[in-house]
């Protein structure tokens, strides 16, 4: 098997998780594209470390998800920087009630596929200074405090955002609790 | 914020976002992928950027870089030397002659500041730099409402 061969076959083994990682990160499909392209890029300059590595889809991950990252940080201040100029501008950090179109009943009805094509759609439409980290907290299983240092913002920030996030998912999903009696989920 | 709401709604996200699986990539970045390698396999070292230069060339061309730079300082300290020896030395000493008049151009200058500061006393120096800055914040918000309310559409104002 050739050099190119063995990598295409790594692409084909990550590339999902890759662009899952991604998409879920920066909720749109060409920008999450160009991101695994480049992760898959950076790859092959080290292939040679990460042909037997044992831990070259943590390695992907990671490097998937510090060029999101910074691929937002780079959107957030071009896109604030017009809106300060053009005096639009309300911070995307502010938060923002999110409309989706979500059927009636989202319960048992659906059928898993269904469910996850609308847990999904859910997720990306969440503001991303609410995704990101919630993305990062139950994805990649970071802690508050490395989310923290990852976004540059404090610990209480990041708590704040990731419950925000989750209670939108709640609505949105009709989430039932452990405690909350079926009537009350159905009625909110 | 109550900690047993948190923690069962914590519950719930995670459930629900833990059965999503992955997402099925676009089969064409794979080819995007290799295509993009090919290209760069096929373009010679010196048309890449300098960092996916081989090791050996960028060892040679920074020393190489490095070397010349050296050779310019001390090269330029050593010219004055020379100048009075040889035609040639003096001629290209000639070339530096504007820079050495700009460079005693800037020392009056600074020697006449420094003459009139300490003539003037610094509360009237320091009084003329706060009006200077305190012109230029003016001037600086008035374009910036000038830039606001010019680049706002009328529409957006009047509702």
């Amino acid at each position: 098997m050739t050099n190119a061969q063995q990598f295409e076959t790594l692409m084909c083994n990550h590339q999902n998780m890759v662009f899952s990682t991604a998409m879920r990160l920066l909720a749109n499909q060409t920008d999450a594209e160009d991101v695994t392209q480049e992760t898959f890029l950076r790859a092959y300059e080290r292939f040679d470390q990460l042909r037997d590595s044992p831990t070259v889809s943590g390695w992907l991950k990671t490097v998937a998800t510090n060029l999101c990252l910074n691929h937002l940080s780079r959107y957030r201040s071009r896109w604030s920087f017009f809106s300060e100029l053009l005096g639009n501008g309300r911070e995307e950090n502010e938060e923002r009630e999110v409309e989706f179109a979500a059927p009636e009943s989202v319960g048992d009805a659906l059928d898993q596929a269904d469910r996850r094509t609308l847990v999904e759609q859910a997720l990306q439409k969440l503001p991303a200074a609410q995704r990101v980290p919630l993305v990062l907290f139950h994805f990649e299983d970071l802690a508050y405090e490395e989310i923290a240092a990852k976004l540059g913002v404090s610990i209480g920030k990041v708590k704040t955002d990731i419950f925000r996030g989750r209670e939108a998912l709640r609505r949105q999903l009709r989430l039932r609790l452990a405690d909350e009696p079926v009537e009350t989920a159905a009625s909110t | 914020m109550n900690p047993e709401y948190e923690k069962q709604l914590e519950a719930a996200v995670r459930r629900e976002l833990k059965a999503l699986g992955e997402l099925e990539a676009p089969p064409e970045i794979a080819r995007r992928v290799m295509r993009v390698l090919e290209h760069r396999a096929a373009t010679p070292w010196y048309r890449r950027e300098w960092q996916n230069w081989p090791l050996a060339l960028r060892s040679v061309s920074l020393a190489g870089l490095l070397a010349a730079f050296a050779f310019l300082c001390v090269g330029g300290s050593q010219l004055t030397h020379f100048a009075a020896l040889t035609p040639a030395a003096r001629e290209v000493s000639g070339w530096f002659s504007l820079l050495d008049s700009v460079w005693n151009a800037a020392t009056v200058l600074v020697n006449a500041l420094a003459l009139a500061f300490r003539s003037l006393g610094p509360a009237v120096i320091i009084g003329s730099a706060v009006v200077l800055v305190a012109c230029y914040a003016t001037c600086l918000s008035l374009g910036t409402v000038y830039w606001r309310l010019a680049s706002v559409p009328l529409k957006e104002r009047q509702s």
